[in-house]
């Protein structure tokens, strides 16, 4: 199990874009390490760095660090990170490391990231797979798996369901709109 | 299956209902009415004309999720599996709906607060209740009239076409369980609690009674239809 995501790293794009991509999909902060020292990483962490020789062995090796290396070469290569990776890629990345993160979070709450949330949205007001792909610049395989998620965190399965569940949280306007129609 | 006994012939019914009292409802299916002093199944069946091999099958299989005598059960004709159906229908048109919107509406009527919370669980409900009418007209009105022809030998429609079964299926259970879950979970408690506890039970007893109906029609009725419109076809 992983403790804490720390990234190493001098290029802002790939900080920021991390940084998003933990907050929405995994409600996690992604750390911005300055330096590497044993003082400043907790044990048995995910370190993420484009440039191996900035870490020692001894370091991985006390600290039972796993590293994911930044990489640009297209070719996915176990332990490496690339950069031109798209968001389901990552998701696929990442699940492997931080699944248990994510149930130990749910056993205490069950709340949506906000990409789900913005999908939940979306299915709510009766849009399809497609145009759900569409409007948020996401692959259809993406949204799919958003609304895996989505179901099973809420125990809603239907549609209808779902949408009840959006009016229910104030995530759709329902002002000028009939509420069995939308149902 | 320990603690849950195939329930016999020569069993006492009375002693049946306090074992389990959600099977009741199934006994009046059947037109056998309380007052049963200590008669046995056996005896009562005889009393009201009733196959007790058939009747078994259904208080057991309702009874215990696990007991499901398929080879029994494909032996008895369509007609007996087919009124059972058709009386559940009854039962759910006559009793469980209105039951539920009484209590749906005293649900309503005790809500504090923003009412439109309540009156979105309203919709889904009466959606729910809309697709589980359109699917039991259909049943009534097109397949098993159709499967009970089939079955006489007195289908002659030279256009017959087999029925597509997938279509016959709907989220039913699926809306059911999203009802549960939507009241226990995310909708705000601003309610009379007893009225909505009695509400939700009253959902659980019917949910109970509709995933033994349809294992009834998937594991018996429509692969004995599939059979049925094979043999049609083949002698065409």
């Amino acid at each position: 199990m992983i403790n804490k995501v720390y990234i190493f790293s001098d290029s802002f794009l790939l900080i920021n874009g991390l940084i998003l991509f933990f907050k929405e999909n995994y409600r996690i902060d992604l750390i911005n390490l300055s330096k590497i020292s044993n003082t400043m990483l907790e044990k048995k962490s995910l370190l993420i760095v484009d440039n191996m020789s900035s870490i020692s062995d001894e370091i991985i090796d006390n600290m039972e660090l796993e590293i994911l290396l930044i990489s640009n070469i297209v070719e996915q290569k176990p332990g490496t990170l690339n950069i031109f990776s798209n968001e389901e890629q990552l998701l696929g990345l990442f699940n492997t490391y931080l699944t248990p993160l994510i149930n130990t979070q749910e056993l205490s709450e069950s709340n949506l990231t906000s990409r789900e949330t913005e999908v939940l949205k979306l299915i709510s007001l009766g849009h399809s797979n497609q145009e759900i792909a569409d409007k948020l610049f996401i692959s259809k395989h993406t949204v799919i798996s958003h609304r895996k998620n989505i179901t099973e965190k809420l125990g809603i399965k239907t549609i209808s369901g779902l949408t009840v569940y959006a009016i229910l949280n104030n995530l759709i306007d329902t002002k000028n709109l009939d509420n069995l129609q939308l149902i | 299956m320990k603690d849950k006994l195939i329930f016999k012939s020569k069993d006492k019914l009375a002693d049946i209902i306090n074992q389990n009292h959600l099977l009741l409802p199934i006994l009046n299916r059947f037109e056998i009415h309380l007052g049963i002093e200590n008669k046995t199944v056996e005896y009562l069946a005889k009393e009201n004309n009733i196959n007790i091999d058939f009747l078994l099958v259904i208080l057991n299989a309702f009874h215990n999720k696990d007991y499901f005598p398929i080879d029994k059960i494909q032996h008895f004709p369509l007609i007996l599996i087919v009124e059972y159906l058709k009386k559940t229908h009854q039962y759910y048109l006559t009793y469980i709906f209105p039951r539920l919107e009484k209590l749906l509406s005293m649900l309503i009527q005790s809500y504090r607060n923003d009412g439109k919370n309540i009156d979105i669980i309203n919709s889904f409900y009466k959606k729910f209740k809309l697709e589980l009418l359109n699917h039991i007209k259909d049943e009534e009105e097109n397949i098993f009239p159709i499967i009970l022809d089939l079955e006489n030998n007195i289908q002659k429609k030279s256009d017959f076409e087999p029925i597509n079964i997938l279509k016959i299926h709907t989220n039913v259970d699926d809306e059911i369980n999203d009802l549960k879950n939507l009241i226990i979970k995310y909708l705000k408690p601003n309610y009379d609690i007893h009225i909505c506890n009695e509400f939700l039970s009253e959902i659980y007893r019917f949910h109970k009674d509709l995933k033994d109906h349809e294992r009834i029609e998937d594991l018996v009725l429509f692969p004995k239809l599939k059979s049925l419109e094979k043999d049609f076809l083949n002698d065409k």
